[in-house]
């Protein structure tokens, strides 16, 4: 590993306090909340140039925003900006409140936090002014204006009714929409994509999702106490749910300071890179499929069902593994499936490279040149995970923010410079090798002892904290903040699709239709599945339905000629 | 390229080299529950609920709310839930996704309201005996108020 940790102790106080000698006369509040994480509070009037400053000329990376209706503290509503750095150990948090309902918009400034301000105007009816695209984000067509669900007085039960009204399109002439809604066959939830075409060319791609919002962070909040949460944070992803759970159970053990055994670490680190191997594998399956070489694909899911199998002799389940609790794991690994362990990773190794020599050339040459994101572009949308290492940015969690045990082994951080799909298909590929890689690592240094069955620890009101892990699809981002009466006052998660999908009109740019599918499925998109099309031409005025397995088909034909 | 083909029966899979690793939905063996309730205070589904009516209580996992983390099997201390064997759960009524064992209750001698189950009275009685502490089941058959009554009352007297 090319990182030194002490070097990086000493810039993060050279930058902490580079940050703090420009603002010092904004600074309302700092507060040190752990070893790497700062949070500041400014006055709101001077939020916008704080953040501009932090994001523009430090080079910070936004990572999200955060609501919280204090009202039961301060009678006011806060909003936390969470800031990171790829080459600093450091998360900045912004923070600024405000009793009226109104905030400065940083997006201008900070493209980024389009999505975390539309979504809190959404949801707690804060205003955020000078927004550039102030439409709905993640309330449905028909939920009812001025009601706000995620306000403390609104109950996580009630289910209002109110008028379906069509969502509004951008204002473009003489180009074709096409709407690719509300299913794909390849992906797992409901999305709707609309494109906006002109002969036959892309000119940009607009994305009204979240029809499958479950309200999660609401039910996290309402409902459950904080060590049932583990099981619902789980439950976000249908495929890395093992980083999301990790990621929450880290957050909480960093603001209540409670110690971890380090087996407690090793067996948790195993688990994310079992889960990035099936997920990185289904996801090259996937786009086999989509290039028409389906015997390819075939051939990874029989690989991959190695790893599956393997999942469910250590934790009991294929998917959901469901052993993650605050401070520790709940089931611990014996010398005799330590060696199974080792026996299947080498079969699957040996395996995926049979596989993958196997792909003949047409297929890869597919992937060659489309849906190019510039270097420039991903910097400036703070994209992660394998989208920005495709791109050539060098930013992965495991090795700037390192947690787990991850500090324990060495591995190699893939980069591509090219920026295409297959840029982003050969970081995939490599991972997969460096994952075994870390396994065997771990299996071979993992720490004697017994892991704890139980944990205890006190709760500290209104402490804050970040959890953050490298999922496969990039930095996974929870924020907690804890509240009463052994509950969350704020949990909000920054899936990393959330962070990738900014991005895809850029790579769609100028890009041929047919190869939409293929670039929408190169960021390995964990949302859903589209299986119906809308035509409109808006000359005449006509609008057609035809499916999106239709346009996959049209994808697929390519490779045939 | 050479392919192997990996087919496995069922009969391989649960006979064979393989334990049954799988979680699936728990059940309770009825002769063993002592409705102590730890199970419903660990689910985090709050899937198991255990409500007490005039002389017995009723512990009922509803399946429908079940995830199958088994933190209700790790954590009973009579080793009383465990999984089921058949994974099948579809079914065109509700009614047969609850899973309910009855629990008998014991009263007060004193003042007459049912304060604990039968079973793990019976379970106090063994353990206090195994510890060689020889009580008449009479002394322990007191609710909690009434034995900080009784010890006010009597104090020479041995009451737990």
């Amino acid at each position: 590993m090319s990182f030194k940790l002490s070097t990086c102790v000493n810039n993060t106080e050279e930058v902490m306090n580079k940050v703090l000698e420009r603002i010092k006369e904004y600074v309302i509040n700092f507060e040190r909340i752990s070893p790497n994480k700062v949070l500041i509070r400014v006055d709101k009037e001077r939020l916008r140039e704080v953040c501009n400053y932090v994001y523009n000329k430090l080079n910070f990376y936004y990572c999200v925003g955060v609501l919280s209706d204090e009202r039961a503290y301060t009678s006011q509503y806060s909003v936390y900006h969470v800031f990171t750095h790829d080459e600093v150990n450091l998360y900045i948090i912004i923070s600024s409140s405000t009793p009226n309902l109104t905030l400065p918009s940083i997006t201008r400034e900070v493209p980024p936090a389009n999505w975390s301000e539309r979504e809190a105007m959404d949801l707690f009816g804060v205003i955020f002014e000078d927004h550039p695209d102030p439409r709905r984000l993640v309330k449905s067509d028909d939920f009812p204006e001025k009601l706000y669900p995620y306000r403390k007085d609104y109950k996580y039960n009630y289910r209002p009714c109110g008028e379906l009204k069509k969502y509004p399109f951008k204002g473009y002439t003489d180009v074709k929409i096409i709407e690719v809604s509300p299913h794909h066959p390849l992906f797992h939830e409901h999305e709707d994509f609309i494109i906006y075409v002109k002969n036959d060319e892309v000119i940009d791609i607009d994305y009204r999702g979240f029809y499958n919002y479950r309200g999660i962070e609401k039910i996290g909040e309402a409902r459950l106490t904080i060590d049932q949460i583990p099981f619902l944070a789980e439950r976000i992803c249908g495929i890395c749910g093992f980083a999301h759970s990790c990621a929450y159970c880290q957050a909480i053990e960093e603001t209540l300071r409670i110690e971890v055994s380090e087996r407690v670490y090793f067996i948790r680190t195993l688990m994310l890179e079992l889960e990035r191997i099936h997920s990185h594998m289904l996801w090259i399956g996937l786009t086999l499929y989509l290039t028409n070489y389906v015997k390819g694909f075939v051939q990874i899911m029989r690989v991959r069902e190695e790893i599956m199998n393997l999942c469910e002799e250590i934790t009991g389940n294929r998917k959901m593994y469901g052993i993650n609790l605050i401070g520790t794991v709940r089931r611990d690994l014996t010398l005799q499936l330590v060696r199974k362990i080792q026996d299947i990773l080498s079969k699957v190794e040996r395996e995926f490279k049979d596989v993958l020599t196997a792909i003949p050339s047409s297929v890869t040459n597919r992937l060659r040149g489309i849906g190019i994101l510039s270097k420039e572009n991903a910097r400036k949308l703070s994209v992660v995970g394998p989208t920005a290492r495709g791109s050539g940015i060098k930013r992965d969690v495991r090795v700037n923010h390192p947690y787990a045990a991850y500090r324990e082994v060495s591995f190699n951080i893939p980069t591509y410079s090219e920026g295409d799909v297959y840029a982003r298909f050969m970081v995939r590929v490599d991972e997969v090798f460096e994952s075994i890689n870390i396994c065997r690592q771990v299996l071979d240094k993992l720490p004697r002892g017994e892991v704890p069955k139980e944990v205890k620890y006190e709760i500290v009101e209104k402490s804050i904290g970040i959890g953050s892990t490298e999922a496969p699809r990039g930095e996974n981002i929870h924020f907690v903040i804890i509240g009463r009466e052994k509950k969350l006052l704020r949990w909000r998660v920054r899936a990393p699709t959330y962070a990738n999908l900014q991005a895809i009109p850029h790579m769609t740019y100028g890009q041929k239709i047919h190869d939409v599918p293929l670039i929408i499925a190169s960021i390995d998109p964990c949302l859903a599945c589209t299986d119906r099309a809308i035509i409109i031409d808006v000359k005449s005025g006509k609008w057609k339905s035809t499916s999106m397995l239709r346009l996959v088909k049209m994808c697929m034909k390519v490779n045939m000629k | 390229m050479e392919v192997n083909l990996h087919v496995k029966t069922c009969k391989d899979v649960y006979e064979g080299e393989y334990e049954m690793t799988y979680r699936t939905f728990p059940k309770i063996i009825s002769n063993r529950c002592i409705g102590c309730g730890s199970c419903s205070n660990v689910c985090p589904t709050n899937a198991i609920e255990i409500t007490q009516y005039e002389d017995y209580k009723i512990v009922r996992i509803f399946y429908g709310r079940c995830i199958q983390c088994f933190m209700c099997v790790d954590t009973c201390p009579e080793n009383a839930i465990i999984p089921r064997e058949d994974y099948d759960i579809i079914t065109d009524n509700i009614d047969n996704l609850y899973y309910e064992v009855c629990l008998k209750m014991v009263k007060c001698e004193l003042c007459g309201k049912y304060f604990t189950t039968k079973r793990s009275l019976e379970k106090l009685v063994n353990e206090l005996k195994s510890h060689g502490i020889d009580l008449s089941e009479d002394m322990l058959r007191m609710c909690t108020e009434c034995r900080i009554l009784s010890r006010k009352l009597y104090p020479l007297r041995i009451i737990l």
